[in-house]
């Protein structure tokens, strides 16, 4: 019974055996506010990086807008160059200035000598 | 052990609200559950901080059917228990005793005498159940009554437990 009352004993002082630091269940529960306050930090965070993301997108749209509007102005210039550096026909009768009447008949076959063809 | 809230106004909170409760009433119970189980400080705050993890995790499907301490109480347990299965996978040991024990003996916050060791090993020796009367009797400082409540047992049961346990502890103590 003696024995049974010693161990009794020393298992009631169990738990003085064990020590926890100084302040430790206090800056538990400070540290368990901190995360509340991270926790309405972060849907500003949240809401920030979004519009961020959102901004940075809308940008990038634009810029690959005004890249691809200069490009196509750029090209239209470059076609119109080229024609304008085309040489301009204004008229049919430019081709054939410079040949007479006389220059024309030379080429044309005398009609005795179609008619031998013919035969 | 009585619950430390008021559970109509806890309902009426926001979970980080009531975890804030939580930390703030019960996070020196939920230290001692594990504490006896895990051992050395460190562990027990790792342990901790995972126990207030979960409990935040799934705050809000807790239907309030169990004591909110009760159910706390489990997850700690729980989580106490396979803190010490990793251990002794990661390294190697036989059981979660010797893993226990172990880093008992090189916890600076513990100054146990080396009759309190004796005792210690003896205490992790007896079937679970009456490892677990042990601990809410000497550590969490339950009456049977509030024990019986939380574990579903007779107060009758409980007492016989640990009538039986400190028997076997001293014929463990006579032997070593």
């Amino acid at each position: 019974m003696k024995e049974q009352n010693n161990i009794e004993k020393n298992l009631a002082h169990l738990k003085q055996s064990y020590k926890v630091p100084e302040n430790y269940f206090e800056q538990l529960v400070k540290d368990s506010l901190k995360e509340e306050e991270s926790d309405r930090v972060v849907p500003i965070r949240k809401y920030i990086s979004k519009m961020m993301i959102a901004a940075s997108v809308l940008a990038l749209i634009s810029f690959s807008f005004i890249q691809y509007s200069n490009m196509a102005k750029q090209h239209n210039n470059n076609s119109l160059d080229s024609i304008n550096r085309m040489p301009q026909i204004s008229e049919t009768s430019d081709l054939l200035s410079g040949i007479s009447d006389d220059d024309i008949t030379e080429y044309m076959i005398d009609e005795t000598d179609m008619e031998s063809y013919i035969e | 052990m009585k619950e430390k809230i008021d559970i109509d106004s806890f309902k009426k909170r926001t979970t980080t609200q009531q975890f804030n409760q939580i930390v703030n009433m019960y996070s020196q119970d939920l230290y001692w559950v594990i504490r006896p189980i895990v051992k050395s400080h460190e562990d027990t705050d790792d342990v901790l901080q995972n126990t207030f993890i979960k409990i935040y995790q799934n705050l809000p499907r807790f239907r309030f059917e169990s004591k909110l301490f009760s159910w706390m109480y489990r997850i700690a347990t729980n989580e106490a228990l396979s803190y010490l299965k990793s251990k002794q996978r990661k390294y190697n040991y036989q059981n979660i005793n010797e893993v226990a024990l172990d880093s008992l003996v090189s916890d600076i916050y513990y100054d146990g005498n080396e009759m309190m060791q004796q005792l210690e090993k003896a205490i992790v020796k007896l079937p679970p159940k009456q490892q677990e009367i042990f601990r809410l009797k000497y550590f969490n400082e339950m009456k049977y009554e509030e024990m019986s409540e939380m574990l579903g047992t007779s107060v009758g049961g409980l007492k016989a437990s640990f009538h039986l346990a400190t028997k076997k502890i001293k014929t463990e103590l006579n032997l070593l």
